[in-house]
């Protein structure tokens, strides 16, 4: 079965070696981005499953372009500041 | 391992990790393996294919007991109302909006557009904070291999938090 995951830390994520990951900076428990924004939901979502068609050796992680900007919840969370 | 252009979370795995440690099981220590999943082609083409959906937010329909750190799966059916548990993150924002992290009204308007064929009924939820992996690799991964089986989905998609 063909098999794609998001990943928010991929030095965890080269740990366990899934076959095909996508990268995105985004906080714990706003994976796919803030409340009520659909929009970026779907745009995560379906960049993610693109990948799946595409010809990537297996492990592979790909970055994708979907930072989180609305303030520093993400950093306070990377340094264990914050859940 | 490889580069990954403006990864911010470097470090991070050993902050988590001593964390864990220091505050839950002395003992705590990530699963690794030494060689990848293989990749399997996709049979169909993403727009006619039938997409499953796991994710680790500990979600349980609302009203039953949550699967906890047992490292059991909860089999939801999409679109049902959902409470997450979870020690691991802010569950209030979820609680906001589910679709930050068990993205099923996410799935199907893509079903719609025609990017995906359709989101298999039921969705699969892990609470991803299991310290104890094996628990997990035990109990909730083979539900979970199963469902995504018994549904024929084409695609599976793990979507953490």
């Amino acid at each position: 079965m063909p098999t794609v995951s998001i990943t928010q830390v991929p030095e965890i994520t080269v740990m366990v070696k899934p076959s095909l990951a996508c990268f995105v900076a985004m906080p714990f428990g706003l994976t796919l981005g803030a409340p009520g924004d659909a929009a970026t939901h779907e745009s995560i979502v379906e960049a993610t499953l693109r990948e799946a068609e595409r010809d990537h050796p297996a492990g592979t992680i790909v970055p994708l372009p979907f930072r989180w900007d609305r303030d520093d919840l993400r950093a306070r969370q990377l340094r264990k500041e914050a859940l | 391992m490889p580069t990954i252009p403006d990864d911010d979370s470097r470090g991070f795995a050993d902050r988590e990790r001593d964390h864990l440690r220091a505050g839950y099981l002395p003992g705590f220590e990530w699963i690794r393996y030494d060689a990848p999943s293989p990749r399997n082609p996709m049979r169909v083409p993403l727009a006619r294919a039938r997409v499953g959906l796991i994710d680790t937010s500990g979600a349980h329909v609302t009203g039953t007991p949550p699967v906890g750190s047992s490292g059991r799966a909860a089999l939801i059916p999409a679109g049902a109302a959902v409470t997450f548990t979870h020690p691991g993150f802010d569950v209030e924002r979820a609680a906001v909006d589910p679709e930050v992290v068990h993205p099923v009204a996410t799935l199907r308007r893509l079903a719609a557009r025609g990017v995906i064929g359709e989101l298999a009924p039921t969705v699969v939820s892990v609470m991803g904070g299991v310290l104890i992996g094996q628990r997990l690799i035990d109990r909730g991964v083979p539900a979970t291999v199963a469902a995504m089986l018994d549904q024929h989905v084409d695609l599976a998609l793990l979507v953490p938090v």
